[in-house]
C-alpha cells in the first residue's frame, strides 16, 4: 500500500511539473511571479561585486555525496554553480568550487568545463578550480576557512548537504568579511545557518536556485508544482488531524 | 539548437538508470536490476573517493610548489593523507614482503574495518581532531546567537530564535533538576509542571511541527530535482 501511495505521488508530482511546463511554453504565457528569497535576489550583486573587484566567488557543494540521500541537494548546487560560473568564469580570478566527495567534484569539474566551453574559453579552464577540500564532513568544514582566506574570496555560496559544521564556513566568512549565501538540506544545519549566514536559505529554498537565477520555464514549472504539492499535502495533513480529532478515522 | 549524439546517449543512459532505480522501489520485477545498478554506484563511489583523495593531494602539492598563501598547512594535509594511506596499505604489504623474504605463499591480510593501523589512525588522529572541531562549533554557535540580534535588527524571526534557544537551554540545565522529594505532592506536581512545561511544549509541539514542515519542503524539493533529472531538464552529467 505504501509503495502504491509513493508511486501515485511521484506520478502526480511529475505530471504537475509537466503540465505547468507546457502551460509556461504556450504562446503569450505570462511568467509567474516568485516569492521573495533574499539570498537569491542578492546573489547576482555579490557575484558582480566579486568580478569587479578582482576577487573570487567560492561555491561549496557541501559534504554530500552522489548516490545517497544528499544527491538532490548536490545537484541543486551544481545548477547554481553553472549559473554563477557563467558570470564569473572569464574574470581574472575564476570561481573556486569545493566538495567533500570525488563524484561531486567530478560533476563540478564537468559543469565548469561546460561553462568555459560555451564561452569559447576552454583554455582558461583549470581542473583544480573544483577540488575536494576534505573527505569527512568535519574535515571538510575545517578546510573551508582556509579556502576563504587563501583564495581571495569575496563571496561564498553553500548549496548542498552539510551538517552543523556549516557554522565553520559562515564564521570564516564573517571574519573575512565575505558575503555568505548558504543553505543545506539538513534541518539542524539550517538552524545554524539562520544564525550565522548573511543570507540563509530555509527549507526548500535550497532547491529554488535554478528557477530564481535562470528563470527557465521548466524550472519555474517545477517550483510551481512544488508549491502546489506543499499546499495539497498540508491540506491532507489538516484533514487527517480533523478526522482523527473527531474520531472519524479508525 | 545543435544536438550532439554523445549528449543524446548520455541523457538516455541517465534517464534509463533513473527510471529503473525509481521503478525498483515500486515494481518487484525491477528489484534485481535496481540492486545491480546500486552495486555499480557503490563501486563507482569508491573509485570517486580515490579520485577525490588524489585531487586533495594535487591541490595541496600545487600550493606548496607555488608557495601559495598558507602553504605550510598544506604540508600537514599531505602528511595526514600519507599516514591514512599508509595505514591502509601496511597490512597488505607486510604479508607480501614476508612471503618474498621467506619464499612461502602470502598470508591473508587484515584489511577494512579490522585493520589495526587504520583503527589507530581513526582513534588517535581523526576522532580526536573531529572532537576538537565539534567543541569549537559550540562556541561559534553561542557567539552567533548573540550577534544575530545585532545583525538582523530585531526581526521577529530573530527574536523567536533567541527566545526559543534561551528557553531550551534553561530547560536542559541541571539547575532545574532540583531535589523536591521533601515537598508536598501538590507542590511537587506544580513545580514539575512549571519547570518542564515550556521546554517540553517547545520541543514537542512547535519544534516538531517546524522540523516536519522543513523536512516536507526538503523532500518535495529533492523529488522535484530528481524528476527534473529524469525528464532531462537538469543534466548534471555533461553538456
Amino acid at each position: 500500500m505504501d509503495q502504491l501511495i509513493g508511486l501515485v505521488t511521484v506520478i502526480f508530482f511529475g505530471s504537475l511539473i509537466a503540465i505547468f511546463w507546457l502551460l509556461a511554453l504556450r504562446k503569450g504565457a505570462k511568467p509567474r511571479g516568485l516569492r521573495r528569497i533574499e539570498a537569491f535576489e542578492s546573489l547576482p550583486a555579490t557575484v558582480g561585486a566579486a568580478v569587479e573587484t578582482g576577487h573570487r566567488i567560492h561555491i561549496s557543494l557541501g559534504s554530500g555525496t552522489i548516490g545517497e540521500v544528499s544527491t538532490a541537494a548536490t545537484i541543486s548546487g551544481l545548477g547554481v554553480l553553472d549559473q554563477v560560473a557563467s558570470v564569473a568564469a572569464i574574470s581574472d580570478r575564476p570561481p573556486i568550487v569545493t566538495a567533500a566527495d570525488g563524484a561531486a567534484m567530478l560533476l563540478a569539474q564537468d559543469t565548469l568545463r561546460g561553462v568555459y566551453h560555451r564561452q569559447n574559453a576552454s583554455e582558461q579552464y583549470d581542473p583544480l578550480s573544483a577540488q575536494v577540500a576534505g573527505i569527512t564532513p568535519l574535515g571538510f568544514g575545517a578546510a573551508l576557512p582556509g579556502v576563504l582566506s587563501d583564495e581571495m574570496v569575496a563571496g561564498t555560496v553553500l548549496i548542498g548537504s552539510m551538517g552543523q559544521e556549516a557554522v565553520l564556513l559562515a564564521e570564516a566568512g564573517r571574519r573575512a568579511d565575505v558575503t555568505t549565501v548558504a543553505g543545506s538540506d539538513v534541518p539542524a544545519a539550517q538552524a545554524v545557518l539562520f544564525a550565522t549566514a548573511d543570507q540563509p536559505l530555509i527549507g526548500e529554498d535550497l532547491f529554488a536556485g535554478n528557477a530564481y537565477i535562470n528563470r527557465r520555464p521548466a524550472h519555474l514549472a517545477s517550483l510551481r508544482a512544488q508549491d502546489w504539492m506543499r499546499i495539497i499535502i498540508g491540506g491532507l495533513i489538516v484533514l487527517g488531524v480533523l478526522l482523527k480529532t473527531f474520531q472519524l478515522l479508525p | 539548437m545543435k544536438i550532439r549524439f554523445g549528449n543524446v546517449i548520455l541523457t538516455s543512459i541517465a534517464i534509463a538508470a533513473g527510471l529503473i532505480t525509481l521503478g525498483g522501489y515500486f515494481l518487484p520485477q525491477l528489484y534485481g536490476l535496481r540492486a545491480l545498478l546500486m552495486q555499480w554506484v557503490v563501486i563507482l563511489g569508491a573509485v570517486a573517493v580515490c579520485i577525490g583523495a588524489l585531487s586533495l593531494g594535487a591541490v595541496h602539492l600545487k600550493k606548496i610548489f607555488q608557495r601559495g598563501r598558507g602553504w605550510p598547512y598544506s604540508l600537514f594535509v599531505l602528511l595526514g593523507l600519507l599516514i591514512g594511506l599508509s595505514a591502509g596499505l601496511v597490512p597488505v604489504l607486510i604479508p607480501v614482503f614476508d612471503s618474498i623474504l621467506s619464499g612461502t605463499p602470502p598470508q591473508a591480510a587484515t584489511i577494512g574495518l579490522g585493520n589495526p593501523y587504520s583503527q589507530w589512525v581513526y582513534r588517535y588522529l581523526q576522532s580526536a581532531l573531529g572532537t576538537a572541531i565539534s567543541g569549537l562549533i559550540v562556541f561559534f554557535l553561542v557567539f552567533a546567537g548573540f550577534r544575530l540580534l545585532r545583525r538582523r535588527s530585531w526581526r521577529i524571526t530573530s527574536v523567536v530564535f533567541i527566545v526559543v534557544a534561551i528557553v531550551s537551554l534553561i530547560g536542559m540545565t541541571p539547575f532545574f533538576n532540583l531535589d523536591i522529594a521533601d515537598l508536598p505532592v501538590t507542590s511537587q506536581y506544580t513545580l514539575n509542571a512549571v519547570r518542564t512545561w515550556p521546554w517540553i511544549w517547545l520541543s514537542q509541539v512547535p519544534a516538531v511541527a517546524g522540523a516536519r514542515g522543513l523536512l516536507l519542503g526538503i523532500a518535495l524539493g529533492a523529488i522535484a530535482t530528481g524528476l527534473r533529472v529524469l525528464l532531462a531538464i537538469d543534466r548534471p552529467y555533461g553538456e
